[in-house]
């Protein structure tokens, strides 16, 4: 407690004094460069980084010299400093240091830091400079710095370890064919999962630090013959545009960095799969990561891209086109239901047969409210309990979901606040959107529905499809770093087509998207699609043309 | 990342035929039978070749020109005060037929689908759409086109298939018609329907292989044109012309008397007048987008899309004017076939001239 007291009472102290000599600030009468004297350096040092808890200065003689280490313990490997920094300073001369240093004079002038570093340290260089603020900038790092008594000057040590989680499964896009491991916050733990997958020195990654005050290190991504330069540039230069004090998370960036913020679509992918990641940077696109966050962005997205998953690509192809199309109905499921329910109901019940029509009219009777008022109370409730239950721990989270079934289930009915077949909407259109792989495409979807739902109850039919009209161009004006959002479906290149509403088998997609301009655009060997077509049409040509030694026949034996 | 994407082949000819087909889906049996009696479907075909040839000179004309819109080069062609004065009247053309069509679109929500709903909201709503969808540039605008293409073609191709059972053969008969039909006025409401192919004088700039944009209009139209026929067909084959007259909407009456699927859905006509506004939503883009770009080109704007706000009071206030249906249809009939006529001829004259005058590039073929 006094500790405390006594640290407040200096912290007025320096409150008091820096408003009355106004603009005094650390940065203002911090000395720009190094001086010679140990002494001076770290009496400035504990002059202005009194407050750093962490901070620890270590002194050490070097061939009679006196030395300083500093370094701050909270993001720096102490086993490294005191095994690869301390202990072989400390260490007896070698024989043969000592014969140079007795016979030759020219080992004399031989720069001490260069020394220390060549035959001393076992820690990566960092950077060499006499410039306070670079030092400083690189000890925030978790970087050792060394001063030596006479010199104004410092180096760095590389002595940066940060705490971090195990690679786990990705929680948000959970797959039942694929690899296990996601992303985690820490960048080069993720740029070494995006490395093993993809073992080319092609692979380029660009670092630089982003926001003024947090420094986060992001990393743009790219297969250099493969991405289009244009696109490399143009990512480029978004990043370069970002003027903000601290990134948190990679979300952040991708809202500086969209082509379009007023739009409810996002156009941007993120992904907390390194496979994915690396699929896409082979397909031409660019991976941004930032170091704190474990989603990695891919650029440019389109809209198809958020209905794929990585299943599609290592099942079978049928089965995967199949599993597209139930994503695709489930989705026009979430948007349209609800408002094409309310339009039939209240102006066109002739579109429905007779004896269904009349069984709806029984449910309803007892309700007292509108059909779009109806069904917009249970939508909404339904969204309370969907936003209710993603935060809970999973103990509550089980009871809530029990309550709230009940509630917009069993009991709406019985009290009359809805009509069964309502019920079944509302389930129908939730269970739907939850179908889409991507969560933000998916919410997207799902409150654009609100509004539809609102015109159906005003103008029927008319008014979905005039609202449909309204989000369809909205998508086809919508731009993914200069890429129209629907390009894929709508490209004249039968590359686009075969990836998109259904997936062909891999060896048809031969090209890569037409719309990236890649520089490289096959993906597979030229003659893949003649010899694939050719095993299906024609089996007996194939098994003349080709290696027999390679053929298996019917029993699995190999022929010989 | 910025490339400029160029349209293809087929693409323009989605682009034109999903422009010519157009909200006279549901009204045009009826009138091709008041002009054409019994010859009906003849006529519908010497109309569409008639059409054919005003596209074909309207093409012939911006292939010589491959890289300007027909505002710009008309001035080279024909001098700037003449070529003014008659891109004033193009201007006007599509002005007072794009009016027009907004109002003909809301007298069919008022009398099939929102009998109270006052006529000025629905017109509005579809006004204001349109509007804002033309705020965009030329390749956006194809864009539009190229999606919506489906949902125009294949729910009329599903009503004539739907229908065909009922047709009876023998009201198609005698193919000239009982008596000598009004040819000069049977072919002009016909070829009046195709007034919207003049875009391709605003799109063969952006297209990918101007050279070969012929044969994709050439395509563009007999897609058009044979919906048309087999529609025509069978409406006269499934109610005669006498009682083709009679009805408003012949198309409608088609799709009100099938039933899909085991009678689960009963009655077709209101999914059919729904996936109709998508029909009218394309040429109205369409013609919208010809007149505010006309508008903007006249004004000597750089962009168009303070144009297209500006123009959405006018068309309004000037789709009211006409009294009631019949004044309207009589109206939209002398507007459009004037327009084609004026059209036709004014392109014409361009060709005929920039060909006498050497003006333009190469003349493809």
């Amino acid at each position: 407690m006094m500790e405390w007291k006594s640290k407040y009472e200096a912290y007025m102290k320096k409150i008091h004094s820096s408003s009355s000599s106004n603009n005094s600030s650390l940065e203002g009468n911090q000395p720009r460069q190094l001086e010679a004297s140990l002494e001076n350096n770290l009496n400035m040092i504990h002059q202005h980084m009194n407050h750093y808890a962490d901070l620890v200065v270590r002194q050490v003689m070097l061939d009679k010299r006196d030395a300083a280490l500093l370094f701050l313990t909270s993001i720096t490997d102490q086993k490294l400093i005191q095994e690869g920094i301390v202990a072989p300073m400390k260490s007896p001369f070698l024989s043969h240091e000592l014969d140079l240093e007795m016979g030759k004079d020219s080992s004399k002038t031989l720069d001490p830091f260069e020394q220390v570093y060549r035959e001393r340290v076992h820690a990566n260089f960092g950077q060499r400079s006499s410039d306070w603020s670079v030092l400083l900038d690189l000890m925030m790092k978790g970087h050792t710095v060394l001063l030596i008594d006479g010199y104004a000057e410092g180096v760095t040590f590389n002595t940066r370890s940060i705490e971090k989680r195990s690679i786990e499964q990705p929680q948000t896009e959970q797959v039942i064919r694929g690899s296990r491991d996601g992303f985690i916050e820490q960048l080069e733990t993720n740029l070494s999962l995006i490395r093993y997958r993809l073992q080319t020195a092609d692979l380029v990654v660009e670092t630089a630090d982003l926001g003024t005050r947090s420094k986060s290190k992001t990393a743009v991504c790219y297969i250099s013959g493969i991405a289009n330069p244009d696109l490399v540039s143009e990512v480029m230069r978004r990043l370069s545009k970002i003027d903000i004090g601290g990134i948190i998370d990679a979300g952040y960036i991708e809202q500086f960095i969209e082509d379009q913020p007023i739009s409810p679509f996002p156009q941007i992918q993120n992904t907390e799969r390194a496979d994915k990641t690396a699929a896409a940077l082979l397909e031409g696109r660019i991976a941004i990561l930032v170091e704190g966050s474990s989603f990695a962005l891919i650029v440019p997205a389109l809209f198809d891209q958020f209905f794929q998953t990585i299943d599609d690509y290592s099942e079978r192809f049928l089965i995967a086109s199949m599993l597209r199309f139930v994503r695709l109905m489930a989705l026009i499921f979430s948007v349209f239901f609800p408002s094409l329910y309310v339009s039939v109901i209240s102006y066109n019940p002739e579109l429905m047969p007779t004896d269904f029509a009349v069984a709806i009219a029984g449910g309803r009777a007892g309700v007292p409210f509108p059909a779009m008022l109806e069904v917009l109370i249970m939508e909404a409730s339904m969204e309370v309990l969907r936003e209710a239950t993603i935060r809970l721990p999973q103990m509550i989270g089980g009871a809530l979901s029990i309550v709230g079934v009940l509630v917009i289930g069993q009991a709406a009915v019985s009290a009359g606040l809805s009509s069964p077949i309502t019920v079944v909407i509302v389930a129908l259109t939730t269970i739907g959107s939850f179908a889409t792989p991507a969560y933000n495409a998916a919410i997207a979807m799902r409150m654009l529905r609100f509004p539809l739902i609102v015109l159906a109850g005003l103008f029927g039919l008319y008014g979905v499809m005039i609202g449909s009209i309204f989000i369809v161009n909205h998508l086809l004006y919508l731009e993914s770093f200069g890429i129209p959002y629907l390009q894929s479906i709508l490209t004249k290149k039968r590359a686009g087509i075969v990836d998109t509403i259904i997936r062909a088998p891999l060896w048809w997609m031969g090209k890569r998207p037409s719309y990236l301009y890649t520089i490289d655009d096959t993906r597979r060997g030229a003659n893949t699609f003649q010899a694939n077509f050719n095993k299906i049409f024609r089996p007996e040509e194939t098994a003349d043309a080709e290696n027999r030694e390679t053929q298996h026949d019917s029993a699995g034996h190999r022929d010989q | 990342m910025q490339k400029i994407e160029k349209l293809s082949t087929i693409q323009l000819a989605i682009v034109i035929s999903s422009t010519i087909f157009g909200p006279y889906v549901l009204s045009f049996p009826q009138l091709i039978a008041q002009t054409a009696d019994n010859a009906a479907p003849l006529m519908t075909v010497v109309g569409s070749c008639c059409a054919a040839f005003s596209l074909f000179v309207f093409t012939r004309l911006s292939q010589r020109f491959s890289d300007q819109t027909l505002l710009s080069y008309s001035q080279t062609v024909i001098g700037k005060l003449p070529a003014l004065f008659a891109n004033c009247i193009v201007f006007a053309c599509f002005f007072i037929t794009t009016a027009l069509m907004f109002r003909q679109f809301g007298e069919v929500l008022s009398t099939v689908v929102f009998r109270k709903t006052p006529i000025e909201m629905s017109i509005l709503m579809m006004l204001i759409l349109v509007a804002l969808s033309c705020r965009r540039n030329s390749i956006q605008f194809a864009y539009v086109h190229l999606f919506y293409w489906p949902f125009v073609i294949f729910p009329l191709l599903f009503l004539i298939f739907m229908s065909m059972k009922s047709v009876h053969f023998l009201n198609w008969l005698p193919v000239l018609g009982n008596e000598a039909p009004n040819w000069p006025l049977a072919i002009l409401s016909t070829a009046s329907l195709y007034l919207g192919s003049f875009i391709i004088t605003m799109l063969l700039p952006i297209t990918e292989k101007p050279a070969r944009a012929m044969k994709s209009v050439m395509l563009g139209i007999a897609v058009s044109a044979s919906l048309y026929l087999l529609l025509v067909l069978s409406t006269i084959g499934i109610y005669g012309v006498r009682e083709t007259l009679l009805l408003i909407y012949p198309t409608l009456e088609m799709a009100r008397s099938i039933a899909v699927g085991g009678d689960v859905i009963e009655r077709m006509d209101a999914l059919f007048i729904i996936m109709w506004v998508i029909n009218v939503y394309t040429t109205m883009f369409s013609t919208y987008y010809i007149t505010s770009i006309t508008f903007s080109k006249l004004l000597k704007f750089q962009d168009h899309r303070l144009v297209t706000t500006l123009l959405i009071p006018f068309l309004f206030g000037v789709s009211l004017l006409p009294q009631d249906q019949f004044q309207l249809y009589r109206f939209s009939r002398i507007a459009d076939e004037s327009s084609y006529l004026f059209l036709t001829g004014y392109a014409l004259l361009l060709w005929i001239v920039s060909v006498i005058r050497r003006k333009g590039g190469h003349s493809h073929g």
